[in-house]
């Protein structure tokens, strides 16, 4: 193979986007209303959920009363850790750091609350709005 | 403001922007449905989600209403209501900026 018909292969590349101004093609719909987002999909049979949340930094757990809340108009289901302990593992964050001591926690506190906030139970119902007033009592 | 504090009076929210019979189109072919502050959104990378857009919209229209050459710390004041957490503002200030000035030079100031 010649030097010439080597060079016959060869074509110069020219970047199509590195540098160049691009429009993205989904901003018409997200500047004119109609961008749809998680809240905005409605499935049929769709029910939302509420969690009851820690007012202490680190208590221990003597009583979890759920019954007032389970006749709410529009409850489907309350759960404690006591529900989710037998199907679900603690939730762990892995990492490769050296001296990194992995702590894993319940998705709902069991026993005790270590932060303010950590949920205690979680309230599904029809809506936001009655989950929301059942975890109030 | 509370829902029932609009009670009676007249919204507009931002499907209202979007240039009415006989208004010029802000970007002639591509985008001829939008107001030169969405234009100038799109332009300048005023939104990647797009989540706060029609409130930092809705509330650029009305800074522009009343101030039709906002400075940059006019505009951020005028903004500050509204949480974008994608671009860093800086997009959104520049395309408030670009809008006055097309809105300026539309009505031959």
């Amino acid at each position: 193979m010649s030097s010439t018909e080597m060079g016959a292969g060869v074509e110069e590349l020219t970047p199509k986007f590195v540098g160049a101004r691009v429009k993205r093609r989904e901003d018409q719909r997200l500047l004119t209303g109609q961008g749809a987002y998680v809240d905005d999909h409605h499935p049929p049979g769709l029910l939302q959920a509420a969690f009851l949340r820690s007012p202490y930094a680190h208590a221990r757990i003597t009583q979890l009363d759920t019954s007032a809340a389970q006749t709410h108009e529009g409850v489907v289901a309350i759960l404690i850790s006591k529900d989710l302990v037998p199907l679900v593992k603690s939730v762990r964050a892995a990492s490769k750091m050296r001296g990194y001591k992995e702590t894993s926690f319940p998705p709902l506190a069991v026993d005790k609350v270590r932060y303010v906030g950590e949920a205690l139970a979680v309230v599904i119902a029809e809506n936001r709005y009655l989950a929301e007033d059942a975890l109030d009592g | 403001m509370l829902a029932v504090q609009a009670n009676g009076v007249e919204l507009m929210t931002v499907e209202g922007l979007a240039p009415q019979a006989g208004e010029p189109p802000a970007l002639p072919g591509k985008g001829d449905q939008l107001h030169p502050l969405q234009a100038a959104f799109w332009e300048h990378h005023g939104l990647q989600c797009g989540f706060c857009t029609s409130g930092m919209l809705m509330t650029a229209y009305d800074l522009l209403q009343t101030n039709a050459m906002p400075s940059e710390k006019e505009i951020r004041a005028g903004l500050s209501a509204v949480l974008c957490r994608c671009t860093g503002y800086q997009g959104i200030v520049e395309a408030v900026q670009a809008a006055a000035e097309t809105l300026r030079a539309r009505r031959g100031d």
